[in-house]
């Protein structure tokens, strides 16, 4: 494998230009500066980088003398382990590209500066991290990161409801992290190792999980749970979509489907050999189906239905994965790669309607279309897109979900899958035609609001959908093939 | 398993169970944010408790080893064999002062958002606080 310097410096350089941010805080013209260059390199680095590996320390695979170490395997990796492939490619990419998409629109803001900037890096390093950490406790101290980052994100928006948002984040972040930490240490305890493919390659070794590992898969799956925003912490994530800015709730729900694919994968290789723990996955997965899609059918402010809507799709993503099959997992991260398109282009749209609007409840809006036709056409697109309409991308991996659930024994839940595609469509187009075609409103659209960056981006989105529609399998094999190669 | 280690789990169990009571159960915002330091810190023990070891070589700061020592020329060296039988394990001990980093960060956010509430509303009561946003929407 070949042991790429570069691969580092997509943790190192997000959270260098946080500093650089946060100690230009106020002086919004080196922010912009520093800001826009940063964007540039992040975007490059991925990119640029080779596939293979980085150790860190320079620490090589090692001889673990089991005699003496009562390590079940010969030999272990020493340090912190970085892998970057296909895959993490993929899902770097796309982070990097929304991220500057926020950055953007976030230094043209003037309330905001520095620091804001600052947390939407560290953030962006951290999911970085997460996608690409062999490591369980490197892992572990990025979704703590992550989470006073996002945290930070909401409080950001300066509302009481933010605060409170943000609070009760904090609070089952910390249960949660003390959850995932505690089913590390027990695996520590139990096979001495943290490194991801050592500990999956020892647990195989040694047979049938013991029961203080048993306990471990429990307490890190809690985690999972919280992390990705799947029920019962659903409410918690939607509460921090809905009370953030929506450019950066487009930047949350994205940072959570990628946790969701990097733990759900890192879960799978790990303890490939404990089926109940895709059963338990899936029951979660099919809960927040339902409950996603009722809650979203249900609500009446624009930020708040696309919110559960975000959740639900996260739901649909956890069934494909927690089906269990290398077909089903691929067009479950897939179908992850292309809900937060999708979901972006949503939020971006929800944006600009704040902005021009001032609310987004959607009984106080209406006649949009003659103030903005472009973000109505947009919208409606986005809308077809994420319901799983060809010629987008979110038909090619629905069709692949139910394909793959029928192919698990599972045709149940392809009939879930179209019937979430039916009550996403049916909830956003409502509010489609309460913002952009309903007859008469009290409400008057801010004249000075042009939105131009905000109708940049969701071209740009909208015409990424569809080129990952026309050509899914540009992205689904590079997907598939790391699958199958984990071996999960 | 040592009678340190024991009493190290069952302290850290209790730890963790009232960290948990404190966060469901009470009302006042600051003994929520403290139950969910004391998760951190029940867990923090439980990794104490795997990397302990009776009369244990400090790897860190023992000179008892030289990878490539020979016993004969270096009297005061360890074997490798006798040295790892006798080290302890010290890789818990770097994730707890990890840990203990994150968990101080995460503690002064989740403060300095009570300390915002408390400004806000004049209260640390929860159900208060929460009362008041319900009478602000």
């Amino acid at each position: 494998m070949f042991n790429s310097t570069l691969i580092p410096l997509m943790v190192v350089f997000p959270l260098i230009a946080a500093v650089l941010v946060n100690f230009m805080h106020q002086k919004n013209m080196s922010v912009k500066i520093i800001a826009i260059v940063s964007s540039i390199v992040v975007i490059l680095v991925p990119l640029m980088t080779l596939y293979g590996v980085h150790l860190f320390s320079g620490h090589i695979r090692t001889e673990s003398f089991p005699g003496i170490s009562k390590l079940l395997i010969p030999d272990v990796y020493m340090g912190i382990v970085y892998s970057y492939g296909a895959l993490q490619k993929i899902l770097l990419a796309l982070l990097t590209v929304v991220t500057v998409f926020v950055v953007m629109l976030s230094i043209t803001r003037k309330l905001i500066s520095g620091v804001y900037v600052a947390m939407i890096f560290i953030s962006l390093a951290s999911v970085s991290a997460i996608i690409l950490a062999d490591d369980f406790f490197n892992f572990f101290v990025f979704t703590e990161v992550l989470t006073v980052a996002q945290a930070a994100l909401v409080i950001a928006v300066k509302e009481t409801k933010s605060h409170k948002a943000a609070f009760k984040y904090m609070i089952f972040g910390n249960i949660s992290g003390g959850s995932i930490l505690l089913g590390i240490a027990l695996l520590l305890g139990v096979y001495g190792l943290l490194n991801m493919t050592d500990l999956s390659n020892a647990i195989k070794a040694g047979g049938a999980l013991q029961p203080v590992a048993l306990t471990a898969v429990a307490l890190i799956t809690v985690g999972w749970l919280y992390e990705s925003g799947l029920f019962p912490f659903h409410i918690v994530k939607s509460n921090m979509y809905e009370n953030a800015i929506p450019e950066t709730a487009a930047l949350l729900q994205l940072q959570s489907k990628f946790v969701l694919v990097a733990m759900s994968i890192a879960l799978l290789r790990i303890f490939s050999g404990y089926p109940l723990l895709k059963s338990v996955m899936l029951g979660f997965a099919i809960f927040t189906v339902v409950i996603g899609s009722v809650m979203g059918l249900q609500q009446t402010d624009l930020r708040k239905l696309l919110s559960f809507v975000a959740v639900g799709q996260a739901g649909l993503v956890a069934m494909g994965i927690g089906l269990g099959t290398p077909f089903s997992i691929s067009a479950g991260v897939f179908h992850a790669i292309n809900d937060v398109l999708s979901m972006a282009i949503l939020f971006f749209v929800a944006g600009f309607i704040l902005e021009s609007y001032k609310t987004t409840k959607l009984d106080q809006l209406g006649e949009g279309l003659k103030k903005a036709p472009l973000v109505g056409l947009i919208m409606f697109l986005a809308t077809i897109a994420i319901s799983g309409v060809p010629p987008f991308n979110s038909y090619q991996s629905e069709l692949r979900l139910i394909q793959s659930a029928v192919q698990a024994g599972y045709p149940e839940l392809g009939i879930l899958v179209i019937l979430l595609s039916v009550a996403t469509f049916v909830a956003i187009i409502k509010a489609f035609y309460m913002i952009f075609l309903k007859p008469g409103t009290n409400i008057e659209a801010d004249p000075k609001v042009r939105g131009t960056m905000h109708k940049t981006i969701i071209v740009i989105l909208i015409v990424m959908c569809l080129f990952i529609g026309l050509f899914p399998n540009l992205i689904y094999d590079p997907i598939y093939n790391t699958i199958v190669a984990l071996g999960v | 398993m040592e009678p340190f280690q024991v009493g190290a789990f069952l302290t850290a169990g209790i730890l963790v169970i009232t960290g948990l009571w404190a966060v469901i159960m009470m009302d006042n915002i600051l003994k929520k944010v403290i139950g969910a330091n004391l998760i951190g810190d029940g867990v923090n023990l439980v990794l104490i408790g795997i990397g302990y070891r009776p009369g244990g070589l400090v790897p860190e700061v023992t000179h008892q080893f030289h990878a490539t020592a020979v016993p004969s020329s270096f009297s005061h060296f360890l074997a490798f064999n006798e040295f790892a039988n006798q080290a302890s394990y010290s890789l818990p001990f770097a994730l707890v002062l990890t840990n203990i980093v994150i968990g101080a960060s995460t503690l002064s956010v989740m403060l300095a958002l009570s300390v915002v509430l408390y400004h806000k509303y004049h209260t640390l009561s929860v159900q208060k606080i929460f009362e008041g946003m319900e009478e602000e929407d």
